[in-house]
């Protein structure tokens, strides 16, 4: 009993990690999204949580705050990016670079990965060189190529999720694909997954052999926290009376900090236990949260009641985010659907150019209904595609459907584009409803001339594509 | 060299050897897929389920022995315990935290506030609902 005492004492997690697995469950508490295999749709998702967690993932209930800042700064030219900035801001002054060592799902992916016995790499001046890397990141990938794109071609590239995040390509990614509903999504699988998942598993390999290398030399969002450590409200602090500077503290870290608390310092704590003098706290401004003083000394009833008040808290968003919601709208008859093979319920979307679209209305032709949205960059890449699909067949029917998530005026941003194709917007989900539309986009649905899907897709199409589904729907070779 | 050395190192070439064949995997995985796509059918998904369930299936055993070896390691306390020098030098400590850090705090938090304010009202919380709820395939690394 004594040895199985003491094998715990060694092994059992610290608070540190227990927090680490609070806030990641905390932040994907939409748990029935994983069984679902869809994303949480709701109100929250306005909101950015502190630590990298994106916001594809299937249980995520808020914004991932990196993904949420490229957009805002792809549409800075509708000022819009206030907000993000603003909460950005709030985080970095209250917490610093704690959200890293604290609140960051990532970062706890990492130690696990890290707990793997391998020989590792220590730190030293290669680590401390690549530590500035990840501003290079932040500034390239996070800021300039989003603003630059977005001003200058009027649509977004969140460079950071599209190339490197492997928060996106493992939550949002392989997330949605893992759930056998997903099946579909495989279909739209190409250079930019293949790209992004050896991306994650070498950053997964580095955090094998090194501490938090992800953290520590690639992630924007902790460079630009770190910005804030020095002003931050939490954080680990020196009491200079007590400290002799032996610099047992910084041989200790397993960031590549110079000094307790500079940019690179995550408030991880491992300088407090290395400190032979208790000079060293974790503080929230004046009021020690962790640190030398005796247990006595320490308000357990305030910390028990912190804990209650947090465990709650989960409890009531694990219940609150997985409750069930309305059944789906069972199909009208059994011949009816959005699948292949089905025949696509009929529906009528006023048009941007003041007539009515009715599905029924064109029977005979070959119907393509492409769902976009103006904030969505994939989607206004193919449009001209679909634009030439048209000009090359004036006898089909191309129907683009924007969200009814309308960021800015549609029709003004269509005015000088040139498309002639018929636009709608979306505004009672009618549309989606029918295709059974998921919250991906783009996506494409090719009706026959009977009214029967030949296609039904979320994801990028081609020219070749559209003349091969269009051969597909008409029945003839492609050209 | 101990038995601890060479289990770690072990583990070392378990892992980077899985983590290779991953990379081959979906490398080979998207280059079936091209030549499909080149012999004439365009519209060939280049990753299906059945095809990447199959690569899986192949690297499992090596996962499984990678995951075993890390079990034993972990109940066992097996780790690289060597001690490496820290090349940072004499370390300055960060003292009491002057009044003016405070206030600038407190600067800094009044603008953060009036900043969510004021993209709350010009639509900015709007535009993170959206995004984050219609999401873009190509940007999570899908499509």
């Amino acid at each position: 009993m004594d040895k199985v005492r003491t094998w715990w004492r060694a092994h059992r997690p610290s608070t540190r990690a227990l927090v680490q697995l609070y806030a990641a469950l905390l932040y994907n508490a939409h748990l029935k999204g994983f069984v679902q295999g869809e994303i949480f749709t709701g109100p929250t998702k306005a909101l950015c949580v502190p630590g990298l967690n994106c916001y594809s993932c299937p249980g995520a209930v808020g914004a991932c705050p990196l993904g949420a800042l490229q957009n805002a700064l792809a549409s800075a030219g509708h000022g819009a990016g206030w907000y993000v900035l603003g909460i950005l801001a709030l985080f970095g002054l209250a917490l610093g670079r704690t959200v890293c060592g604290w609140l960051c799902p990532m970062g706890l992916l990492q130690e696990l990965l890290h707990g793997i016995p391998t020989p590792k790499l220590g730190k030293g001046r290669v680590t401390r060189a690549l530590s500035w890397v990840k501003y290079a990141v932040l500034a390239v990938l996070v800021v300039a190529l989003p603003l630059g794109y977005g001003l200058r071609h009027g649509m977004p590239l969140p460079a950071f999720c599209k190339y490197l995040c492997p928060a996106g390509t493992l939550e949002g990614a392989v997330g949605l694909l893992s759930n056998p509903a997903n099946g579909g999504l495989f279909a739209m699988l190409g250079l930019a997954f293949t790209r992004k998942f050896v991306a994650l598993v070498l950053i997964a390999l580095a955090c094998v052999f090194c501490w938090r290398a992800f953290c520590r030399f690639l992630c924007p969002l902790g460079a630009l926290y770190g910005l804030f450590n020095r002003v931050a409200l939490i954080g680990v602090k020196v009491d200079a009376d007590r400290c002799n500077g032996c610099g047992a503290c910084v041989r200790r870290c397993p960031m590549d900090a110079r000094r307790v608390g500079d940019r690179e310092c995550i408030s991880c704590g491992k300088c407090v236990d290395a400190c032979a003098r208790g000079a060293i706290a974790l503080c929230a401004g004046r009021a020690v949260l962790s640190g030398p003083k005796p247990a006595a000394e320490r308000p357990r009833r305030a910390r028990r009641a912190v804990r209650a008040a947090a465990l709650m808290a989960l409890v009531a968003a694990l219940v609150a985010f997985n409750l069930p919601g309305a059944p789906k709208q069972a199909a009208p008859e059994a011949a009816v659907g959005s699948a292949v093979g089905e025949q696509l319920a009929d529906f009528t979307l006023p048009l941007l150019d003041g007539t009515t679209f009715r599905l029924s209305e064109h029977r005979g032709q070959v119907v393509f209904i492409n769902l976009w949205a103006t904030y969505c960059a994939p989607c206004v890449r193919e449009m001209p595609c679909f634009d030439r699909l048209k000009a090359g067949h004036p006898e089909i029917e191309v129907l683009a459907v924007h969200s009814s998530l309308v960021t800015e005026d549609v029709a003004a941003y269509l005015a000088d584009k040139g498309w002639a194709l018929d636009f709608a917007v979306d505004e009672g989900d009618a549309a989606l409803q029918a295709i059974d539309g998921s919250a991906l986009l783009p996506q494409t649905v090719v009706l026959d001339g009977d009214g029967v899907v030949v296609y039904n897709q979320a994801g990028s199409v081609s020219d070749e594509i559209l003349e091969e589904l269009l051969a597909r729907a008409s029945g003839a070779p492609p050209a | 060299m101990t038995g601890k050395r060479i289990y770690l190192i072990l583990q070392a070439a378990l892992w980077t050897l899985l983590a290779a064949l991953l990379i081959a995997g979906a490398v080979g995985l998207y280059r079936e897929g091209m030549a499909l796509r080149a012999a004439g059918d365009v519209a060939a998904p280049l990753f299906t389920r059945e095809r990447v369930a199959g690569r899986l299936a192949k690297l499992a055993p090596l996962a499984g022995l990678a995951l075993g070896l890390t079990l034993v390691g972990l109940a066992l306390g097996v780790r690289d315990a060597r001690r490496r020098p820290a090349a940072c030098g004499k370390i300055p400590v960060r003292g009491e935290e002057p009044r003016r850090t405070a206030r600038l705090r407190l600067v800094l938090l009044a603008l953060a506030a009036a900043m969510i304010a004021l993209g709350a009202c010009n639509g900015g919380a709007r535009d993170v609902l959206y995004k984050a709820v219609n999401i873009c395939t190509e940007c999570v690394g899908l499509g």
